[in-house]
Formats: structure tokens, sequence, C-alpha cells
């Protein structure tokens, strides 16, 4: 119902002074991949 | 839940405070660093995953019975 | 549960307030409930059934799981399916579907996935498998996200750096009107939820009733509380009048919860 582009960008970033404890940075989880590629992510 | 001890203070992330709190006669551990005002013994507390959220006094939360009790009657 | 005279008489507020409502629906309104909890609710204590045919309830798309979306499910898979990590969930998430397979399935594969019921649990199994990366899923709304907070803040300050956490956390009025994106909805009232006002304060959802002359009610999640909260939406509906009200007075103040909200601020901050 609600466009998914819209839900994504309300969501919450951690800071960067706990970057070390951000799974997202720390696995580099590539951004690209939620634009909606096949096999959607790529995990480093 | 009612609470019956405390340990621990707020914003103190070493040692987190914790309340053991009681329901219905079961005894659990709860963590208070999220509380909008850190309970006594003998208050209440309402709980969302293992944190308490917020304090109600034992008055706060006989009132909020009593409410449903008057619309009861007012109804 | 067990029936005493409190029970009974609450029942009894119950049906009457039913009646007050079906009364007072003289034209058809649709209301959403906001929230998983008040769809449970209103599903287990047969709410549904009680109102008038000519007030529909729609589930709106505000529970945890419903939030979060393939993708990040995907990426969420994807972290376990590491022979380094531990991933640690709240267990509705476990059967969501990704695009190809749900945590529940790659658990079954081996992945190495724990289900807790507090994220705090998530630094106990970091420090007893220090060798492990643990990453505590982070879905839902700011109840969530200031438990999440809290569990960050003593993680940095015990220095567990074997435990990090992937956050998809959502702010709920951004995600409330995200809904407003969207033409074809058409409701009348929203029937916002308890706890996750608890931390915000009532006042949150003032914006979003200006903006959209949407009547916004916040009600707890007993039956008493629902039919409470739908009764003031009907009411704004009849004199055609939006704002926020109030019906959780015993857990949710205007301005909300100050202390989570300044973890939430110093962990946080908004995505996109």
């Amino acid at each position: 119902m609600a466009r998914l582009g819209y839900i994504e960008d309300s969501g919450l970033a951690i800071r960067s002074t706990f970057s070390h404890l951000d799974a997202e940075k720390r696995f580099e989880i590539e951004s690209w991949a939620r634009k909606g590629g096949k096999a959607a992510f790529v995990v480093t | 839940m009612e609470v019956i001890e405390i340990k621990g203070s707020q914003g103190n992330f070493l040692d987190p405070p914790v309340a053991l709190v009681e329901a219905r006669s079961t005894r659990v551990r709860v963590r208070l660093d999220i509380v909008d005002r850190m309970p006594k013994p003998g208050d209440f507390v309402i709980v969302h995953p293992g944190f308490a959220i917020h304090t109600l006094t034992r008055d706060e939360a006989r009132k909020s019975l009593e409410l449903f009790e008057d619309m009861a009657r007012d109804v | 549960m067990e029936q005493n005279p409190k029970q009974a008489a609450l029942e009894q507020a119950v049906q009457e307030l039913n009646m007050i409502i079906r009364d007072a629906v003289s034209r058809p309104m649709g209301f959403m409930e906001v929230c998983g909890t008040h769809t449970m609710s209103i599903f287990r204590h047969g709410i549904r059934s009680l109102l008038p045919a000519s007030l529909e309830l729609v589930s709106g798309p505000c529970c945890p799981v419903c939030i979060t979306i393939q993708v990040d499910i995907d990426a969420m898979i994807g972290l376990s399916s590491r022979p380094d990590v531990i991933v640690v969930t709240f267990g509705d998430l476990l059967g969501v579907p990704g695009s190809r397979t749900s945590l529940a399935e790659a658990h079954a594969n081996g992945a190495m996935v724990e289900i807790v019921y507090s994220p705090a649990s998530g630094l106990k199994i970091a420090l007893q498998d220090p060798d492990k990366q643990v990453v505590f899923l982070g879905a839902g709304f700011e109840t969530t996200a200031s438990v999440v907070a809290a569990t960050i803040l003593e993680a940095y300050a015990k220095e567990i750096n074997n435990f990090s956490v992937f956050s998809r956390h959502k702010v709920m009025y951004l995600a409330l009107n995200a809904l407003w994106g969207d033409q074809e909805l058409c409701i009348n009232g929203l029937l916002c939820p308890g706890h996750v006002s608890t931390i915000i304060g009532a006042m949150a959802y003032a914006p979003l009733c200006m903006a959209h002359g949407i009547p916004c009610v916040i009600a707890g999640f007993e039956p008493m509380d629902i039919l409470m909260g739908i009764h003031r939406l009907v009411l704004q509906n009849l004199r055609e009048v939006a704002m926020v009200e109030n019906v959780y007075e015993r857990a949710v103040t205007w301005e909300g919860n100050r202390n989570a909200n300044g973890l939430m601020e110093t962990v946080f901050e908004s995505r996109g």
C-alpha cells in the first residue's frame, strides 16, 4: 500500500560515533542492492 | 507489573539499572535504561521487550483501573 | 482468563460502548488501526463483529514485519549465511519471506539465527562467543529503537566490539506520512498505537493530523481502550473536526518519554 521508497526513507541509521557497532558499515552491505537488483544484496 | 526491587542507576551503561518486577506471581528482571521516570518499589511499569518504558505510581495504576470501572458505570 | 466482578463490569461496559458506536455511525466510515498489536487484539476479542457494518477497520502497514522491505530481509539472510556471524532477532522476523528464502529457512539450512526476547540478550551471546560477530536485526518503530539504543550504548560502554546492529528501524510519523503518498488511501481516522506513543508522545501525530486533516486517537490495547478510541474517532467525524486525542493517558503523555528520545537521539540519525 505505502510506497516502499518512502517507507525506506523513514528509517533510522546508526550515528558514525557507533559505526563499529553498525552491521551495515561493518559488512558493507551494498546500497545499490536496495534499488531492486536480483539476489538483491552483497555482503562483503 | 509491580516493581519489587531496584538495582543500579540510569545512565550507567557499565552497570545498567534493573528492576525485579512481578505480574501474576511471576517475577522477571527488566531493564530501566529507557524508562521516563525511575520507579520505586511498589510502583508499576509498562514493559516492552525486556525494558520498562513507562512508570506509574500505585495511585496512577489504580486510577486507570477505576477509570475503566467508572466508564462501566457511566456508559 | 479468570472471571471476576471487575471483568464482568468491563465486559458489560464494552458491550454498551459498542451500542453507542453503533448508534453514532450514521454514514460509512473507515478507520485504520496503525499497529499490528491493535489488529491482533481486535481479532482476538472479536471486536470487528461487534461493530456496525458501515464502520470499516483497515489494518495499517505498521507492524515491524510488514514495514521491513524484502531487500532488507535478503540482506539479513545474507548476514546469517556468513560463518562468522550469529544473527540475533525477535521471532517475528523469522518467517518473513525475502526474495528467495526466509530467515527460518536459512536457519534450518544451518545459518546461526538466535531468537531473543530482548536485544540485551544479544550482548550476552556476544560475550559468550567472542570469535563470532553477533548482529541484532533492528526492525520496528521507536519503542524497539530506544531499547536498541540503550543496548548499543551498553555495548559501547563495555567495549563489546563483536556486537553490532543492522538498523532498519522506522520513524512512526514518517512511515505514516508515507501512506499519504498513496492516492487510493481513503480513511477517516487513525487509531494510533499505545507503546510507540508512550515513547514519541501524542504530540508526534499533530503534524500528520494537521497536514491531512485526519483524526488521530491514541489508544491502549485492551478491548475497552480500542472501543474508546473508535468512539472518539466516530465523534470527531460526526463533528467534522480532526485532532489528536489520547485515550491511553495512563501510559502516553503529550510530549512522550524524554529519556528514551534522548537515547535515540544519541545513537540514531534519520536516514534519507
